[in-house]
């Protein structure tokens, strides 16, 4: 029956070949959207490395620093017999500064939190440019400490990590990644292991090769990676709480985040400013993975607000992309039922019964929709693999893993019930007296 | 005849419920669409202001203890050196902030009454020619300015348009914006961010103030002839390292930092339009071929109109209105909708960019339901009469 059912389907498509044509044109092209999409998702949101702990993360990309003043405020009364003067007080913010944090700053104060299990610091102010036979080549530079290591689990090809001992003794050794490696030596393979490369006015060793992360985001933007004493002196030298510094740190359990995150809160809300000219007040931002994400694109500080005004536009926008070819096949459905009524009628005749012409119905649109769903994948892998050769999304590449293939499948299987069922539901309930007249 | 349409269309409110949800929901999707296009063409249309192809930015470190003296005689001969280059144009030095660099500056302070905000640009003398930036009134500050009273100051046309709309001229008023300044100059339409960045307040300062604090320009702007930067790049790289006597020193092309920074309203700009196109395509097939069937299923009618003296024309026109009749109730709801969002100020967008995306909205779903209507109603209005009747 099986069988019957896909050659009846596949019967009927070539019957009406506009139709068909429409209706795939509908589909394949609605799919390969949300392929893509999918596909995006997982590249900046996925699980994948470095982020693969990123249910235990918390982001301190910055810390605010504000001044406020009291104003007096002076209130005469004209109109009052004698002179009548008050005075307000107003408390005002008169100088805000946000930025990243200091290298005394974030080892004094962010490695003795009780919630915290590893603590990542990273400067990502520097580049490092540089001429090899006449040809360019600009590194995004990172100053990282070990535990950047354990927070953020980069997929490391060839070699090793850099660890405790080159933090302590500024060692001059470097990771570098797979697009960096290729750039310099020409291949990413381990003989590019303990080999030389001079950046700036130094020579590194090179300890290990990483993947190139598939998103882009200022945790781990970076092409070549130092050992953090190995910045710039005066940003290890600095007073100020302000630096070039991020941290992020990882919690034991993800239920730990908001206990950490509070604890961030307090810190910054009772840090000393004594010490810090100017400003009186210090505030330290913390976000959770998701949240950060929101925070970066909206700039909107507040992390969980930032989450809402992100995701439910998108959400919304993307309901209503999808609804609409949806729409449209439903409509073409159901106009084409009654193209059909003689053979339902025909069958209903012959005993088949309401159920019987519904699950024939939604079988042959789900064939239609697999067939789309083909013509959609091979249309969003060429599309991907256009993207990705040609860098069109900066630094992010989409991903094409088992698991977005997944939940395409999942996608194209509801895509086909949804827009079947209401028409194979009118088909199914066609009297049979009316379709045979 | 009007409410005999009506009439037909309400007797058939099943089939054209679908209908009516897909136009609704296109011209939903629609009017978001160009109204987010229309704002942001609408800022794009505003120019830039200055120079940028054929240009480089660099960033370079000097030694902190350098004493000012000793910075500005640096900068003197590393232009120049530079200028002495056969491929470079024109150099300047500017402050922290560097055109599409994404970082901002911004200073709001009260002037004689008024709160004044404006955006900050660090640049030298030299920076007017440079990057070939257009003046309206006055003139870039030079040399001999710098050693007035006032320490000279170039605001952009926004700043007179949007604080002194009806002065003749700023040029050589005195004002306390982060200290007291002399207006100089005030140059045509100018912003920095990108190129769909707002038209906002701007105001120039010299290096002077910031030497003092210790924080001298450290970026320049470069301007060589066409098609040099693959071979002056690595002399100007060496120039600086030597004179620097530090190896951190980056080179960009500021072309490319501008499409850079054009980017996160660009890429969804283009995602949005191709799809909705794809999506104005679907919905144009799907809405002829159930028309097609649609009024093809109505041959009966149609025969016997014809057959009692209607011309096609007529009959065409009946079916054209019928679809048009149910568009219009669908756009009308939209756009009762859509108004809400200007109305009741939803977005910090101004008002009128929805009001174009209705209209344009309405526009195209109202020219697509006409072709698509039009071309299967004349097919059927063109049957023989007695050929159609035959059949039954």
């Amino acid at each position: 029956m099986f069988k019957n059912y896909l050659l009846l389907s596949l019967k009927v498509l070539k019957r009406k070949p506009f139709y068909t044509f429409i209706s795939l044109f509908g589909i394949s092209f609605t799919l390969m959207i949300l392929m893509l999409l999918t596909s995006l998702f997982d590249a900046t949101l996925g699980d994948n490395q470095p982020l693969t702990h990123r249910d235990r993360l918390v982001i301190v990309p910055m810390l605010e620093r504000t001044r406020t003043e009291t104003d007096t405020i002076m209130k005469i009364d004209t109109l009052a017999t004698s002179y009548d003067t008050t005075y307000t007080y107003e408390d005002d913010i008169v100088s805000t500064s946000n930025g990243p944090m200091s290298y005394k700053f974030v080892t004094e104060n962010l490695t003795k939190l009780e919630e915290a299990e590893h603590y990542a610091f990273w400067n990502d102010g520097y580049h490092q440019d540089g001429y090899l036979d006449g040809r360019k080549f600009s590194f995004g530079a990172y100053y990282v400490n070990a535990g950047y290591w354990d927070v953020f689990d980069f997929k490391f090809l060839h070699g090793s990590r850099l660890n405790e001992q080159d933090d302590e003794g500024a060692n001059k050794v470097v990771v570098i990644t797979d697009k960096a490696a290729k750039t310099y030596f020409g291949e990413a393979t381990a003989s590019v292991i303990g080999q030389e490369m001079q950046l700036g006015a130094e020579t590194f060793r090179v300890r290990g090769i990483v993947a190139r992360p598939l998103s882009d985001s200022p945790m781990f933007a970076g092409d070549v990676f130092f050992p953090i004493t190995r910045v710039d002196q005066r940003e290890i030298d600095s007073d100020d709480v302000s630096g070039g510094f991020g941290a992020a740190f990882l919690t034991s359990t993800s239920g730990r985040r908001e206990a950490l995150k509070n604890e961030l809160t307090f810190l910054g809300d009772n840090y000393d400013m004594s010490g810090v000219e100017f400003y009186d007040k210090m505030r330290l931002f913390n976000a959770t993975f998701y949240e950060g994400y929101a925070r970066g694109i909206l700039q909107e500080e507040d992390g969980s607000k930032a989450l809402r005004l992100l995701f439910i536009p998108v959400v919304l926008l993307i309901l209503l992309f999808v609804a609409l070819p949806l729409l449209n096949l439903v409509n073409l459905n159901i106009s084409r039922v009654y193209e059909r009524k003689a053979e339902i009628g025909v069958r209903k005749a012959f005993g088949a019964n309401g159920s019987d012409i519904l699950y024939q119905f939604i079988f042959e649109n789900l064939v239609l929709t697999f067939i789309g769903g083909v013509i959609g994948v091979l249309l969003a892998i060429a599309l991907i693999s256009y993207v990705n050769t040609n860098d069109l999304l900066g630094i992010t590449r989409l991903s094409y893993s088992y698991e977005v293939f997944f939940y395409f499948l999942v996608v194209i299987v509801l895509f086909g019930f949804l827009s079947g069922i209401l028409p194979a539901y009118r088909m199914s309930r066609t009297n049979v007296a009316d379709s045979l007249r | 005849m009007f409410r005999h349409l009506l009439k037909l269309m309400w007797n058939k409110r099943r089939a054209n419920s679908m209908i009516f949800l897909e136009i609704l929901l296109a011209f939903v999707v629609l009017f978001g669409v160009f109204a987010f296009v229309f704002y942001n063409m609408d800022r794009y249309r505003s120019p830039l202001g200055f120079n940028y192809e054929q240009t480089i930015g660099i960033r370079m470190d000097f030694d902190d203890e350098l004493d000012s003296l000793a910075v500005i005689e640096l900068q003197n001969r590393i232009h120049r050196e530079m200028i002495a280059m056969p491929n470079v144009e024109a150099a300047s030095f500017i402050g922290p902030v560097n055109p599409f660099g994404g970082n901002t500056w911004q200073t709001g302070t009260e002037v004689n009454g008024q709160q004044i905000r404006t955006q900050m640009l660090f640049a030298d003398y030299r920076f007017g020619e440079t990057a070939e930036v257009t003046m309206t009134d006055g003139h870039w500050f030079t040399e001999d300015d710098m050693k007035g009273k006032y320490i000279p100051t170039v605001v952009n046309a926004e700043f007179k348009r949007r604080y002194f709309p009806d002065v003749e001229s700023i040029v050589d008023s005195v004002f306390d914006i982060n200290g007291e300044h002399i207006v100089v100059g005030v140059t045509g339409d100018f912003k920095y961010k990108s190129n769909f960045a707002e038209n906002f307040p701007l105001t120039f300062y010299p290096q002077m103030e910031r030497l003092g604090e210790g924080d001298p320009y450290e970026m320049m702007v470069v301007r060589l002839r066409p098609n040099t930067m693959a071979e002056t790049e690595e002399d100007i790289f060496n120039l600086l390292v030597d004179n620097t006597k530090n190896t951190e020193v980056v080179i960009w092309s500021m072309a490319k930092d501008r499409n850079k920074a054009n980017r996160p309203v660009m890429i969804p700009m283009v995602i949005l339009l191709v799809i909705s196109g794809f999506l104005l395509i679907n919905i144009a097939l799907g809405l002829f071929g159930v028309l097609f069937t649609q009024i093809n299923r109505r041959r009966a009618e149609i025969g016997l109109r014809k057959a009692m003296g209607a011309t096609s024309g007529q009959v065409t026109l009946q079916f054209v209105l019928e679809i048009l009749i149910v568009t219009v109730m669908a756009l009308l709801l939209g756009a009762f909708f859509a108004v809400q969002v200007p109305l009741l100020e939803l977005t910090p967008i101004p008002g009128k960019f929805f009001y174009y995306g209705i209209l344009a909205a309405v526009t195209i779903i109202a020219v697509i339901v006409l072709l698509c209507s039009f071309l299967p109603s004349r097919q059927a209005a063109g049957m023989h009469p007695a050929n159609v009747l035959h059949e039954e």
